[in-house]
């Protein structure tokens, strides 16, 4: 080879470079949006305030979000492969280590659920202990399941000792009001349709559970694996619509009460049922053994493993993967 | 290593340009393809999912479940959006991708309104750019919701974000690119590398190998990398290489000896002598060769033997040992290349001379000197083989076709040179005479005292002039170039001249006037030579100057038809004049005036002041009588004093007297000359044609003798010729030719006139007055003979007899008792210049036995003007024998008084003019004269006393002595005698008183 780079090198060199750039270009985070499944949970409006205040394009990552009835769709969408991440609660988490390759894994603790979930009855089941051979509506396998289980405990109760009758959260109104169940499991925004039934009473909520329902952004591993600077820039968007709500709670309220389909007043109320984690308390979060998520995740898997719905061997410790996006904050953050 | 890219690039670009157009076209290509497709792909994906929809729904009264299927078909990729619309009554939305959307009425979802009036596809803005947005109608179980089913219209609204399809269809797109860009990538290098080893490396090292090669690696060779063309090329490179290198020890050998050819020619240029060009030659042929031995023999006279002639180089014992050798055919050497070479005048080479039969005899010898190869070369000059070149070699095979012919070259240019050497000493002999030649031409033209001038006939410029021509018209070194022969002529005769040497082609001698450069002219014999000069067609001219010989003949010829003094016509001219003036005067019938004319007392002048100053008087007449004739009138000087003045054409007798007035009138004003004016004139004779005579020698005599009427008539007049002046002239001539005759017949006599003591009348002596007693004319006065004795020279014997017979007749009255008294004789000029006068005077004295101081000579004082030494001498001598010596004529002469003091005068004579003219109110010059004479201690004596007055004033004066008619005339010595007689009785009566009477 030549000692001194000729013209035709430098264009060699130049065709070289452009090709290889031609071909890493096929894998950017530009070329396809980060597909996360929600669904209508006050909790999950922060991926919706993020995308729609461009957050995620600010950011630098583009981001599909995908509306299904429940976590429980979310969660099967998410093990088809179908989307990225999902917005799951624990259960789902757990759940959806079973099947599928996807092997989510817990990256960014959204918020935790105080209040926003809720058992409904009416008479005759207008308190827990009437609730004994009640008919109880749950959506299957999910965290309705957990609320339950912990409400039926706190008057020492078991799940085997009522029906549950698996439901879609938007069809549990229609079930109530047919009859078809004596209490349902929901939660915002569904519970308020519910609870504003005539004779409905809130049986038990999740403020006496406090932290152990936890939603979180759980991502594909695969997607983590090769997308995860794009999911630290999903998260400090995350972040970014989290001090928006806070800076800006009019604007973001209306913003969340057009989407939810409800109104200012129901989505405040909504919105008091739960409390959003900050970035700064994520690694606390994810802390093991001793954080918050990994106790409640340790909470769902006892529970789920006492009724044989989840392997014994399951290394909870494995499906959190802490992601410090504190890197992909705007610099304005205060 | 130096890279030579130019191949490369001129190869490799192009290849790689095709290569990024051929994937630039492949990408172009795949990009429009994707593009048209997309839209075409958007829309059947909108279609099939809003019929899959309207499929389900048309069988779904799950509400629930089709949202699921919704929220599936959503999770599609790129799916935006899904909406199912029930057309009921308000419509209202059943299903969508949006929850919050369930239950609402589409018209209050602000992100349908511009989906809701559109059918079928169409372009729309999405939730991340351009999106297509499909509209359809289907039929639907699903009613209102509220339990009642039944088909109800209803519309799916499909949105299909096209950003993202394009994306991905760009990404494919490009990463299609950017595999053909590196396919073709990779097919370049491997082109580029392929080249590289396969033709660039090996051009290369062919390169490399030619540069060592030309650097002067001989041994290089170009390397053969491939069996391929390239390598090909190397094998015959080097294959042509052997073959350069088998020529050019070839070519060296060449190089070396056309060297030693080349050095051999400028030998034999610069070669003068045959001996020393053989050494050179020998020694450049084995030097440039590298031959051990190189010779060259010559035939001797008598072309018996080989003799050595030159010989050079290491091995020169070979030759030296056997030299000279025979060109006998018996003897082996007779056979030898060189004694071959000779005789056969054909260059014999043996390139193998060890096995060479002819050189047998040698075969020993060469062996033991190394000498593998002989050749000798015939050296012919003059028509004949006259030398031989031979030549040895160490290696076999030397003399070579080229070697040969080069040899036979160089022998040939020796025998040409030898030839120019011959020719050369010839051309050199007959250069030097002919430089000698030019030179002494050159020196004959450039010293050549004659001028002499070159020029061109056809241009007529000057082309060569020497030095004489350059002195004589006047030009300098140089500035005569570029001159016409014109230009050499005054302007009224240069044509006539050029074309008269025009027309001359042989020599030619002319006389022609020449001008100088300042203009002025000069006679010259022009002598003309045709003479080729450069190459062109001039002509030689010699200048004989002849100005001086024509001024000179000129002046011959006027000097013979004119006075030289005056200029004036001479006698020649004025009888010519004369004679043509009478016959024109004869045809026109007018009358011809002959004027003679002739100075008075001219004599004296001349006498008194010089010959100089007369001539000049005699000038200053001719001017005057010039500028009182006419244009036509002649003057001509006949000589002496005398002119003749024609006049032309005169009518009236009286017109030739006015003339003869004016001219006395002219003459007459005063003239100075030397500081002196001089009072003149002149006697005038007129004779007339046809009255006086009718040819020119009878005119001229009657004019001549009318002149001496004038001047007998008492001067400064004029006479015209009458008859009876005819009869004076005979007389003239009868006194001419009498004179000599009167002298021997005795027929002059002395007159004695008596000199007196004014105061008492004693006779204190004589004054001896010699006079003709003609047989028939009588007594002839002095004025009419002297003159003619002068002329005639019977001056001198008719003075010595006057000498001789007063001092007889003095001393034969001495011895009758007489008293003592000095008797005066005049003497003439002549005769005072004549040597035999002391010897006359002391003779006569001696014959007479008459005391010296009784002889009184009376000189002149034009005698005494020639103060010369003879004069003064013969003055002093006179004295010395104590004769009496006085002045004649004092006063009338011209001369300074001081000779006076000079000469030893006894006596002064006033001249009777003074006397004649000396009364009371005017006597300053007698006054003068006596004071003179009394301050010198000279005495003075007055002439010509006539009357008493006279005496009385001139004894008041203190002039105490006088001669003349009132003292007494001269007298016959017979009457003096008596005067004598009476002298003794007077001083015997104690003096009485002579009476005065006149005679």
């Amino acid at each position: 080879m030549q000692p001194t780079p000729s013209p035709l090198r430098t264009l060699i060199r130049w065709l070289l470079h452009a090709s290889l750039c031609g071909l890493l270009a096929c894998s950017s985070p530009d070329a396809q949006p980060l597909r996360i499944a929600t669904s209508r949970w006050p909790g999950y409006e922060l991926l919706f305030l993020a995308d729609s205040l461009g957050f995620f394009a600010q950011a630098g990552v583009r981001v599909q979000l995908l509306e299904f009835l429940g976590t429980g769709e979310s969660r099967r969408a998410l093990e088809r492969g179908r989307v990225d991440a999902a917005g799951l609660t624990s259960v789902d988490l757990l759940f959806a280590q079973r099947s599928g390759p996807s092997k989510p894994r817990a990256v960014y603790v959204i918020d935790s659920s105080r209040g926003g979930d809720v058992i409904l009855g009416r008479p005759p089941a207008d308190h827990l202990q009437a609730l004994r051979g009640r008919r109880i509506g749950i959506e299957p396998a999910s965290i309705n399941l957990l609320v339950l289980d912990q409400a039926l405990h706190s008057v020492g109760l078991d799940l085997v000792d009522v029906t549950t009758v698996p439901l879609n959260p938007s069809a549990m109104k229609t079930a109530f009001l047919a009859g078809e169940v004596d209490a349902v499991t929901s939660y915002s925004p569904y519970a308020e349709d519910i609870a504003a039934l005539p004779g409905v009473v809130t049986l038990f909520d999740s403020s006496q559970i406090p932290d152990l329902v936890v939603d979180l952004l759980a991502v594909d591993s695969r997607s983590l694996s090769t997308r995860q600077a794009d999911w630290q820039r999903v998260i400090a968007a995350l972040e970014q619509a989290r001090q928006y709500l806070l800076d800006e709670p009019q604007a973001a309220l209306a913003m969340i009460a057009d989407h939810l389909g409800i109104d200012i007043e129901q989505t405040r109320q909504a919105l008091a049922g739960l409390r959003f984690i900050g970035l700064d308390e994520q690694a606390q979060w994810m802390t093991p053994r001793t954080g918050a998520l990994m106790r409640a995740i340790d909470f769902s898997r006892a529970a789920l493993q006492d009724v044989h719905l989840l392997p014994p061997d399951l290394d909870i410790q494995a499906l959190v993967l802490p992601l410090d996006a504190r890197a992909s904050l705007p610099r304005t953050r205060r | 290593m130096t890279p030579l890219p130019s191949l490369r690039r001129r190869l490799l670009l192009p290849l790689a340009l095709i290569g990024v157009l051929l994937a630039g076209s492949a990408i172009l290509l795949a990009h429009v393809a994707f593009s048209a497709h997309l839209h075409d792909q958007l829309l059947a994906r909108a279609r099939q999912l809003a019929d899959s929809l309207g499929d389900a729904a048309e069988t779904i009264t799950d509400l629930d479940t089709l949202q699921r299927l919704v929220a599936a078909q959503g999770a599609a990729e790129g799916v935006e959006l899904l909406v199912v619309i029930a057309d009921s009554d308000p419509p209202r939305i059943i299903a969508a991708t949006r929850l919050g959307w369930i239950g609402r009425s589409p018209m209050a979802v602000s992100e349908l309104g511009e989906l809701l009036d559109r059918h079928d596809a169409f372009d729309c803005h999405g939730s991340h750019g351009q999106a297509l947005c499909y509209s359809a109608p289907q039929a639907m179980v699903i009613g209102s919701g509220d339990g009642d089913t039944g088909l109800t219209p209803g519309t799916v609204l499909v949105r299909i974000d096209r950003t993202a399809l394009e994306n991905n269809a760009r990404h494919t797109t490009l990463a299609l690119s950017a595999s053909i860009a590196l396919a073709t990538l990779l097919l370049l290098l491997c082109s580029a590398r392929l080249h590289r080893r396969r033709v660039f490396e090996p051009l290369n090292a062919i390169r490399l190998a030619l540069e060592q090669r030309a650097a002067g690696a001989r041994s290089t060779r170009a390397p053969v990398l491939y069996d391929d063309e390239i390598g090909h090329v190397a094998d015959c490179l080097n294959g042509m290489l052997d073959r350069l290198d088998a020529q050019d020890e070839h070519l060296q050998r060449l190089a070396r000896l056309y060297a030693a050819l080349s050095e051999t020619n400028q030998t034999i240029v610069r070669a003068r002598e045959p001996e020393k060009l053989f050494s050179e030659i020998c020694r450049i042929t084995t030097d440039f060769g590298q031959l051990p031995l190189a010779w060259i023999g010559r035939v001797d006279a008598r072309r018996e033997y080989i003799v050595v002639s030159a010989c050079h180089g290491p091995d020169s014992d070979y030759i030296l040992a056997q030299a000279p050798i025979a060109l006998d055919p018996d003897r082996p050497e007779g056979f030898g290349p060189p004694a071959r070479a000779l005789l056969s005048g054909q260059a014999q080479i043996s390139n193998d001379t060890l096995t060479d039969p002819r050189t047998a005899p040698w075969h020993a010898r060469a062996r033991a000197f190394g000498i593998a190869s002989t050749a000798s070369f015939p050296i012919r000059s003059g028509g004949q083989t006259i030398a031989v070149l031979s030549l040895y070699a160490r290696s076999a095979h030397f003399f070579d076709g080229d070697v040969v012919r080069l040899l036979t070259e160089t022998t040939e240019d020796i025998g040409f040179a030898l030839d120019n050497l011959l020719a050369e000493q010839a051309r050199a002999e007959a250069e030097t005479a002919l430089r000698d030649s030019e030179l002494r031409y050159r020196r004959l033209f450039e010293a050549n005292p004659l001028p002499l001038w070159v020029y061109d006939r056809d241009s007529q410029t000057l082309l060569a002039a020497n030095t004489a021509a350059l002195e004589t018209f006047g030009y300098g070194q140089d500035d005569w170039r570029q001159l016409t022969l014109h230009q050499l002529l005054p302007a009224d005769e240069s044509q006539s001249l050029a074309e008269a040497l025009e027309h001359e082609n042989a020599d030619s001698e002319t006389v022609w006037r020449l001008q100088r450069r300042d203009g002025s002219t000069l006679f010259a014999e022009v002598h003309s030579y045709p003479l080729g000069f450069e190459g062109r067609r001039a002509r030689l001219l010699l200048i004989h100057d002849i100005s001086a010989r024509r001024e000179a003949e000129a002046k011959l010829e006027f000097l013979a038809n004119h006075d030289a003094l005056t200029g004036l016509p001479n006698r020649v001219l004025l009888n010519d004049r004369l004679r043509q003036t009478i016959n024109i005067a004869h045809r026109h019938g007018t009358r011809v005036g002959v004027l003679f004319l002739d100075l008075d007392r001219f004599k004296v002048v001349n006498d008194s002041l010089g010959h100089a100053v007369g001539d000049r008087l005699l000038q200053h007449v001719a001017q005057r009588l010039r500028s009182c004739l006419r244009a036509g009138d002649t003057v001509s000087r006949l000589g002496g004093d005398e002119f003749v003045v024609i006049l032309n054409e005169i009518g009236e007798p009286e017109q030739a007297g006015r003339v003869a007035e004016k001219i006395l009138a002219q003459i007459a004003q005063p003239l100075m000359l030397e500081e002196r004016e001089l009072h003149i004139s002149l006697s005038l004779g007129i004779a007339l044609f046809p009255d006086d005579g009718s040819d020119a020698d009878t005119l001229l005599r009657h004019a001549d003798l009318a002149m001496y009427l004038a001047k007998e008539a008492g001067r400064s007049d004029y006479r015209f010729f009458t008859a009876d002046l005819n009869a004076r002239a005979l007389e003239r001539l009868s006194f001419e030719g009498g004179l000599r005759a009167a002298l021997e017949h005795g027929e002059f006599v002395l007159h004695y006139q008596p000199q007196v003591a004014i105061a008492d009348g004693e006779l204190i002596g004589f004054e001896a007055l010699v006079r003709w007693q003609h047989p028939q004319l009588g007594l002839v006065p002095p004025n009419r003979f002297i003159p003619i004795a002068e002329d005639s020279g019977l001056i001198v014997a008719l003075g010595e007899w006057v000498i001789e017979a007063a001092c007889r007749q003095n001393r034969d009255w001495q011895r009758q008792g007489l008293p003592h008294v000095p008797i005066a004789v005049n003497l003439s000029a002549v005769q005072f210049r004549h040597r035999a006068l002391l010897a006359t005077v002391a003779g006569a004295l001696a014959e007479s036995g008459l005391a010296a101081d009784c002889l009184e000579l009376e000189l002149t004082e034009s005698i005494l003007m020639q103060a010369d030494r003879v004069t003064l001498d013969t003055v002093s001598y006179l004295k010395e024998l104590g004769v009496q010596l006085s002045i004649d004529d004092f006063g009338t002469g011209y001369s300074s008084l001081g000779y006076l003091k000079r000469f030893p005068v006894d006596k002064l004579k006033i001249d009777q003019s003074f006397v004649r003219g000396l009364d009371a109110a005017d006597d300053v010059i007698v006054t003068t004269i006596i004071g003179l004479a009394h301050n010198l201690g000279l005495g003075v004596i007055a002439e010509g006393v006539e009357t008493a007055e006279q005496a009385r004033l001139l004894l008041e004066l203190g002039c105490g002595e006088a001669q003349g008619y009132h003292f007494g005339r001269p007298l016959p010595a017979t009457e003096a005698r008596g005067v004598l007689l009476h002298e003794n009785e007077r001083r015997q009566l104690s003096a009485p008183r002579l009476p005065l009477t006149r005679h």
